[in-house]
């Protein structure tokens, strides 16, 4: 037992021994889908906090949806909506030359509507702490809508929008049941960290399960801890600058 | 904030606003000095509607919490959109419901100064000064902001946050702030509310200083008729959404007794 624990771990440092493809997309694919959901999402989160309009009731459980649905139910719905048989899909073969479904493509979209949702929710509570009278009083001092957010809103604001950043990736990193709909589990191509430890697991093969598992923690914790630490710098300079 | 609530007991009187509005537009041409306010605007359960018109020097519209005197300030300063009615400014239109203007808060030249200063708190006092000039040489905007901070007397408070300031401090920044830019008319809602009875009284007197060293016309708002007679030149009274006529005296009085 002593043995086989000592052969384990010099098997992890010994990195030409595990493929590192999960890995390294997981991280691209969570990336690339909180990099989208920041895009997106923050302007989302914006208008749902300061506008009122028809149908807005209706956005905000749109956009909390994905939060509560299976995520199978997620990437099922995806597939109706850019699958092959779809309008949608089938413009964008004839557009691009080959379908969406199973490619990495699809795998960050897939992620991106999972983990979307944690951002727009923690950037709109971050968004509805900040008085309006800030940005009034910025127009009135000649600025720009687009100054006042950038220089009034969005530094007010940036505690909710870090934690809904925060949220997002994490959410992104374990993303595997609509990725697995979209994208599917094609080794070397869209089989992410979660769906290779599944895939380890299911053939017996302990080692790799193991050394995914602990590489996939690592990594998402190391990302979490710089986030954190952003956080409490940022805190620091503008000491109670969100209160 | 108290004004923005709807008055439910107030009643409609379209009849008062076209007189008003007529007689203070044709009070506008010869006299550049002139601000010229005839608005309305309908909310469920109130209405505002207001006309007076002020010339150089400081005006305070005078009235209880709730009467419209905070809605009219903003709608001055293009913060609120009235539906009728329209806002002339040292002959320039700011807002003319029948021809479908209305000039952006940030092209009115316009300081506000809010009753609890919305002083930015990620920004230093310095840089909440140097706001509003973006777009001018940083040399420029650096002379400008000493020269504010001097104005209010807060040259060695440039690099503070403002949450570290006491409040009449904060409120002079304020001042500063709005300042800064040159407006060409500085609106001040409630601006000694927020501050004890002797501080009150000094800083009255320093916001009348202030006006006669700039020149910048002023229109405040508050609810103390003492204060009102004390820093400003004329008194509008308004209640339940409209202009009071008749002798300011007994308005005032009235709300003393209040």
């Amino acid at each position: 037992m002593h043995d086989s624990l000592c052969v384990r771990t010099h098997r992890l440092t010994d990195v030409d021994s595990i493929d590192l493809f999960p890995i390294r997309l997981s991280l691209i694919v969570a990336l690339s889908a909180t990099l989208l959901a920041l895009l997106l999402g923050v302007p989302v989160a914006w208008w749902l906090s300061r506008k009122r309009f028809v149908g807005r009731s209706l956005l905000e459980v749109l956009v909390l949806l994905p939060m509560v649905l299976p995520p199978t139910v997620i990437g099922y719905y995806l597939l109706l909506t850019v699958g092959r048989e779809s309008l949608p899909g089938r413009a964008i073969e004839s557009l691009f030359g080959a379908p969406i479904v199973f490619t990495a493509t699809a795998a960050v979209l897939a992620t991106f509507v999972a983990a979307a949702p944690f951002l727009v929710r923690a950037a709109q509570g971050g968004f509805e702490q900040v008085d309006p009278v800030y940005e009034d009083a910025a127009r009135t001092l000649g600025r720009s809508e687009i100054a006042v957010f950038f220089t009034v809103t969005m530094p007010l604001a940036w505690r909710g929008i870090l934690a809904g950043t925060t949220l997002c990736f994490a959410r992104a990193m374990g993303e595997f049941g609509a990725t697995l709909m979209l994208a599917g589990n094609i080794p070397g191509r869209t089989q992410t960290a979660s769906l290779a430890v599944y895939d380890a697991v299911q053939a017996g093969n302990v080692e790799r399960a193991l050394a995914l598992s602990l590489l996939l923690t690592a990594v998402t914790g190391g990302a979490l801890l710089l986030l954190t630490r952003v956080g409490r710098t940022r805190t620091r300079q503008h000491d109670g600058a969100a209160q | 904030m108290s004004d923005g609530s709807r008055n439910p007991s107030s009643h409609v009187s379209r009849a008062t606003s076209s007189e008003a509005s007529e007689s203070a537009l044709s009070a506008t041409p010869n006299n550049p000095g002139t601000l010229s306010v005839a608005i309305r605007r309908e909310f469920p359960g109130y209405t505002l509607d207001v006309a007076f018109s002020a010339t150089r020097g400081v005006t305070a519209l005078l009235g209880p919490s709730g009467a419209g005197k905070t809605l009219t300030l903003r709608a001055i300063a293009g913060l609120l959109r009235p539906t009728g009615g329209r806002i002339v400014l040292h002959n320039h239109v700011l807002f003319d419901a029948a021809h479908n203007i209305h000039v952006p808060s940030r092209d009115r030249r316009v300081g506000f100064v809010f009753q609890q200063y919305a002083l930015f708190p990620h920004l230093t006092v310095a840089e909440n000064i140097a706001y509003g000039l973006h777009g001018q040489p940083q040399a420029e905007r650096a002379a400008r902001v000493d020269e504010m901070l001097s104005l209010v007397g807060l040259i060695d408070f440039g690099a503070r946050l403002p949450r570290a300031l006491s409040g009449g401090q904060q409120q002079r920044v304020a001042l500063a702030r709005s300042l800064a830019p040159k407006p060409s008319l500085l609106l001040l809602d409630e601006p000694l509310a927020a501050l004890d009875a002797p501080l009150r009284q000094r800083l009255g007197a320093e916001l009348r200083a202030i006006h006669e060293r700039t020149g910048v016309p002023m229109v405040l708002v508050t609810h103390d008729p003492d204060e009102a007679s004390r820093i400003a030149d004329s008194v509008v009274y308004i209640d339940a959404g409209r202009v009071r006529v008749g002798p300011a005296d007994d308005a005032s009085e009235e709300l003393r007794a209040r």
